[in-house]
């Protein structure tokens, strides 16, 4: 299981649980509590967060650096560029932009790209989401020779 | 037969409250118990460290910034100090639509529990740290109308302070007092900037540190003011581990409504905006309320975000203690080119309003059902229509069960 793989308490989805929740919340109320849940929401993006660009001519794996997504928190991002036979690209240019198309606003913050870690890995700092719902993020990609986006629908919930 | 019937229906509500009442807990689905948790205090976690500030944590620095906080000497006239606008029974807030200093400013003073977790401060952010939002207030003509000279002299030239200075930046600078004006501030009236304009560089470099140091103690103070628990949060924590009954006493039927509706996207999206503990996303939002002619002009977060680009003491800044990479929130500042920033505020905190209002950055709505009815039908802008808000079909009744919902919060 990759760390975006959708864990099934943050798929959305509506269960009646009408009398049933008090007795499976007991045992672990009290733990809840003392291990304050920093994050809100989880992560849910299609395909292991794999997407190909709108010319076909990269594969764009992205991907939190850690395990689940902080909300309202500034966190790190490690994207994977290949080509489309699966070799890793090292890229002149990377960047990323986004939004909430539904809600007509952009990302809160302007995530960078501060280090090309090898075999097609970049770190990509400063992301940062403050609501649940359809994010979009669009990578911008150019070598010398190509330039193309690729684009990640992300679906944040409770 | 008229009995007959009579019978049956009050055996028939007799029969209902009990039931009805035993399923309430259970009456959650587990995504809005997992929005409920999320939304209590239990979840805040410790304040975030502030790197551009050494003394944050600092039990010294916290003494001095609350005697700082509540120090009238540092306004011009020894009329108010921070805690007059800002006054603790009042969630740290004043009860007034705008906040009145020396004069009438222009905007309403906002709570200061979690502003220690914000990464900008202002309904503009146009400061990224609590240290440097503290200078604003002892210099802005209309609030504190004093001046960094003059601030820096009072601290310097109060044993107390100064022996607190001392212990936490150092021997202070040496200031010729007799030499310096009263007061002397780059912005302000003409006389203070021109006599800041006056001062040789390696003073105003100086008068600075001391100021920003001042900041500093004042930041220290204000991390420590913890938002108080309420009984939505005594609520939450009793949803995870007691049984129906103390959770019927903690919450009524009305308020589990509102609480319901609060988290129902289909009905309202207020949880788009103010969500998490704080019950703010702490970013900027347009609903529509930005002013752009006439009195009262309020453009929001698209001037401050200039002016927090181009302070002198931000985390960036020469006054900054944090190293570059760790001004995330500066580092990463969105600088969104569409025209969504005009007009977009910080989304405020939902705790304490009882004790903060009146509500929105110019105080406009005095009473919750003012707010909820705003929400309703949106300001139609016309063509320039740029807020982000969708209308709402609440009834009556929903309102007053969302207003409810919220005076938990209190
Ligand atoms: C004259 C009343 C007044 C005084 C005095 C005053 N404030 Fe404020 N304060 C306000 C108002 C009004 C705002 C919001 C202004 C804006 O957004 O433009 C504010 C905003 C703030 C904020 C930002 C909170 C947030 O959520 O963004 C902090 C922190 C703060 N003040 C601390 C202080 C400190 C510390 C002092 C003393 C050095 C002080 N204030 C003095 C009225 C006052
Ligand atoms: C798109 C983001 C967004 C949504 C959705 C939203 N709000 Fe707000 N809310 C804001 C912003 C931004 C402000 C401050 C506006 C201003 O001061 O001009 C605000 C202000 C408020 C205030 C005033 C608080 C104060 O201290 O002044 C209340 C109360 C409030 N909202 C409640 C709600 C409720 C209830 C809902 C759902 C029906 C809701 N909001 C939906 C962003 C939002």
């Amino acid at each position: 299981m990759g760390p975006l793989s959708k864990k099934e308490t943050h798929v959305r989805r509506s269960v009646p649980t009408a009398g049933k929740l008090p007795q499976t919340l007991r045992g672990f109320g009290l733990a809840l509590m003392l291990v304050f849940p920093t994050v809100g929401l989880a992560d849910a993006c299609s395909n292991g967060c794999k997407v190909l660009s709108r010319d076909g001519g990269f594969q764009v794996t992205a991907r939190p650096a850690l395990e689940r997504l902080p909300l309202r928190r500034h966190h790190d991002w490690i994207v994977v560029v290949q080509d489309g036979d699966g070799n890793p690209v090292k890229l002149n240019g990377l960047s990323v932009s986004g939004g909430m198309q539904g809600h007509g606003h952009g990302l809160p913050s302007q995530p960078k790209v501060t280090e090309y870690l090898g075999e097609g890995r970049y770190r990509i700092t400063g992301f940062l989401f403050n609501m649940h719902g359809e994010w979009t993020l669009r990578f911008h990609l150019a070598t010398p020779d190509i330039q193309d986006v690729a684009d990640l629908t992300l679906t944040l919930d409770y | 037969m008229v009995s007959r019937i009579a019978q049956c229906l009050i055996l028939g509500v007799l029969l209902f409250i009990p039931v009805a009442h035993a399923e309430l807990p259970g009456n959650f689905t587990e995504r809005e118990h997992r929005i409920l948790k999320s939304l209590s205090l239990a979840a805040l976690g410790p304040v975030p460290p502030s790197p551009s500030n050494r003394v944050a944590d600092d039990d010294r620095a916290v003494n001095m910034g609350r005697a700082l906080f509540f120090d009238k000497n540092l306004s011009v006239d020894g009329s108010l100090s921070c805690a007059t606008c800002h006054q603790p029974e009042k969630a740290f807030t004043d009860g007034k639509p705008l906040a009145e200093g020396i004069d009438r400013t222009g905007r309403n003073t906002p709570t200061l529990y979690g502003a220690a977790y914000l990464d900008w401060l202002y309904w503009d952010g146009r400061r990224d740290t609590l240290w440097s939002q503290a200078l604003i207030p002892f210099e802005a003509p209309s609030e504190m109308g004093s001046s960094r000279v003059g601030v820096v002299r009072r601290v310097l030239s109060d044993p107390d302070y100064q022996e607190n200075y001392r212990s936490l930046f150092g021997t202070p600078p040496e200031f010729d007092w007799e030499s310096l004006p009263d007061h002397a501030a780059p912005i302000g009236d003409t006389v203070m900037q021109n006599a800041w304009h006056r001062l040789r560089r390696g003073e105003q470099r100086a008068i600075n540190t001391v100021f920003a140091n001042i900041g500093k103690a004042l930041d220290a103070f204000q991390r420590t003011l913890a938002p108080p628990e309420t009984r939505f949060d005594r609520f939450v924590s009793a949803l995870n581990t007691e049984t129906t009954a103390p959770i019927a006493v903690l919450a009524t039927d009305q308020e589990l409504r509102g609480m319901k509706l609060y988290m129902d996207d289909q009905r309202t999206q207020c949880l788009r905006c103010h969500n998490g503990p704080m019950f703010s996303n702490g970013g900027f939002h347009n609903i529509g309320t930005g002013k752009f002619s006439g009195e009262g002009m309020d453009f929001g977060r698209v001037f401050g975000l200039q002016a927090v680009l181009m302070d002198e003491f931000n985390c960036l800044g020469i006054y900054s203690d944090a190293e570059p990479d760790q001004c995330e929130a500066l580092g990463h500042v969105s600088q969104d080119p569409h025209q969504a920033l005009h007009g977009a505020f910080k989304t405020p905190s939902l705790r304490y309003l009882e004790k903060s209002k009146p509500y929105f950055h110019d105080g406009r709505f005095s009473s919750l059902e003012e707010v909820i009815r705003f929400y309703q039908t949106p300001p139609d802008q016309g063509r320039n229509r740029i807020h982000e808000l969708q209308a709402m079909d609440l009834n009556t009744e929903e309102i007053v069960a969302l207003v409810a919902f919220l005076k938990m919060l209190n």
